[in-house]
């Protein structure tokens, strides 16, 4: 049996392996990219987000004096533009989004440069089929399912409950209550992998509370529930 | 002279951007190495990333910030290539052998018996590609944990933790086998 200093020299060496070179191939077609993308000076680049700033999310992110500038500008120009085209007054009720049923279990589609995301169709029995957006910007999520809510939840309204599965250390467990109509859902794990931001749309007459929702996910290394800060808020 | 470069690139300068490519892609092309163990997949993750280098550059505010940038896109570009071959037909393995170029030329001594290296890669290859990235920008790269931190941007505790359970995955890995070598030698 090797000692644990034995190991880590054995895997330090085997990390000073050579790996050989990037063919050349590989360089010319990323090259040929630029020259099929060519691109002058970006007069906005101050305002999009930094790829190596915080990967906050709504007002953590815009919050800095530039991004800040370009969101009040924006608002500003598109209260403009609605009253000058009448709609300020007249707005349509929203649109409720497709119908979908309800599907046990997804794995996340990541892009290899922006944030992994996934739609989980929410199982509940009392009002309309739900569903929940997620936006995993940690990389780390490596499964979202379902739970069962069963005939009802008992936590309170605008809290979300996190809880690991006894059976696994990497699950966490979220629980949260709502309307019968509160079916959209989007969930954004921050890049820190354990801030939780969860958005659901508003949910206008309904009368009928105690809807419970829960989700499962798991994450590719142990995830103490204690250290989620999990919120959820309500948006237009 | 990098941060001329990556200031000029920015702009839309394409000598620039040549420039920065020559100068980071055999480091991007190491690290996706030893994260994928695919001579061909590295070269996907590495040409992934250098698109996105080009694509999104003019964003980035501090050119000074350009490394630990390019380390988080190759992370990024090398566990999603990991993730789509583990989907992909066959469903998990990530078992071609390293390319002819990287060792043929090293006698074992160089850094331990053939058995030691081969224990090593069957290890490394059982643990997720997250814990494989975290591992080698660690080991090969020689970033701390803040650093890690900085580059995945996580938390430095859950970059320290991770590194941890990284490491300790890949230490259990490696007894198990020695444990399975050690019984099969007996059983004979």
């Amino acid at each position: 049996m090797t000692t644990p200093n034995e190991q880590d020299r054995r895997i330090a060496a085997w990390f000073e392996e050579p790996q050989g070179r990037v063919p050349e191939g590989t360089i010319e077609a990323a090259l040929a990219h630029a020259r099929t993308h060519p691109r002058g000076r970006d007069p906005l680049a101050a305002f999009r987000r930094d790829p190596m700033g915080s990967g906050g999310f709504g007002l953590g992110r815009i919050a800095q004096p530039l991004p800040l500038l370009a969101a009040v500008g924006l608002l500003l120009a598109a209260a403009v533009a609605g009253a000058a085209i009448g709609g300020w007054f007249e707005r349509e009720p929203a649109v409720v989004p497709p119908v979908v049923s309800p599907s046990p279990s997804v794995t996340p589609s990541e892009a290899p440069s922006g944030p992994a995301t996934l739609r989980v169709d929410l199982i509940e029995h009392v009002g309309n089929d739900a569903f929940i957006e997620i936006i995993d910007e940690s990389f780390t999520l490596t499964e979202a399912i379902s739970g069962d809510p069963g005939d009802g939840v008992d936590v309170e309204q605008d809290l979300v409950r996190v809880e690991n599965d006894p059976a696994d250390p990497a699950t966490v467990v979220l629980t949260w209550s709502g309307g019968t109509c509160d079916t959209r859902h989007e969930l954004v794990i921050n890049a820190d992998g354990r801030t939780l931001r969860m958005f659901r749309g508003t949910c206008e007459g309904d009368s009928l509370g105690g809807v419970g929702h829960v989700l499962r996910l798991t994450f590719d290394a142990p995830a103490p529930a204690a250290e989620f800060d999990a919120t959820i808020e309500t948006t237009p | 002279m990098q941060r001329d470069l990556v200031e000029r690139a920015a702009r839309g300068d394409q000598e620039a951007f040549e420039g920065l490519v020559r100068l980071s892609a055999d480091r991007l092309f190491a690290i996706a190495h030893r994260i994928l163990r695919d001579h061909h997949l590295a070269e996907d993750a590495v040409q992934q990333a250098l698109v996105t280098i080009w694509d999104e550059l003019p964003r980035l505010r501090d050119p000074e910030r350009f490394d630990a940038w390019t380390y988080r896109l190759i992370a990024r570009a090398s566990i999603a290539a990991a993730k789509r071959e583990r989907r992909g037909p066959g469903g998990g393995a990530l078992v071609r052998l390293l390319p002819a170029d990287a060792d043929a030329s090293r006698a074992p001594d160089d850094f331990g018996s053939v058995a030691d290296r081969d224990e090593v890669e069957r290890g490394f290859r059982q643990l997720k590609p997250e814990q494989r990235a975290i591992l080698t920008l660690h080991h090969y790269a020689g970033l701390s944990s803040p650093e890690i931190a900085d580059v995945l941007g996580i938390p430095v505790g859950t970059a320290g933790s991770r590194l941890h359970y990284a490491s300790q995955a890949l230490r259990a890995t490696l007894e198990a086998h020695a444990r399975a070598d050690q019984g099969k030698e007996r059983s004979a």
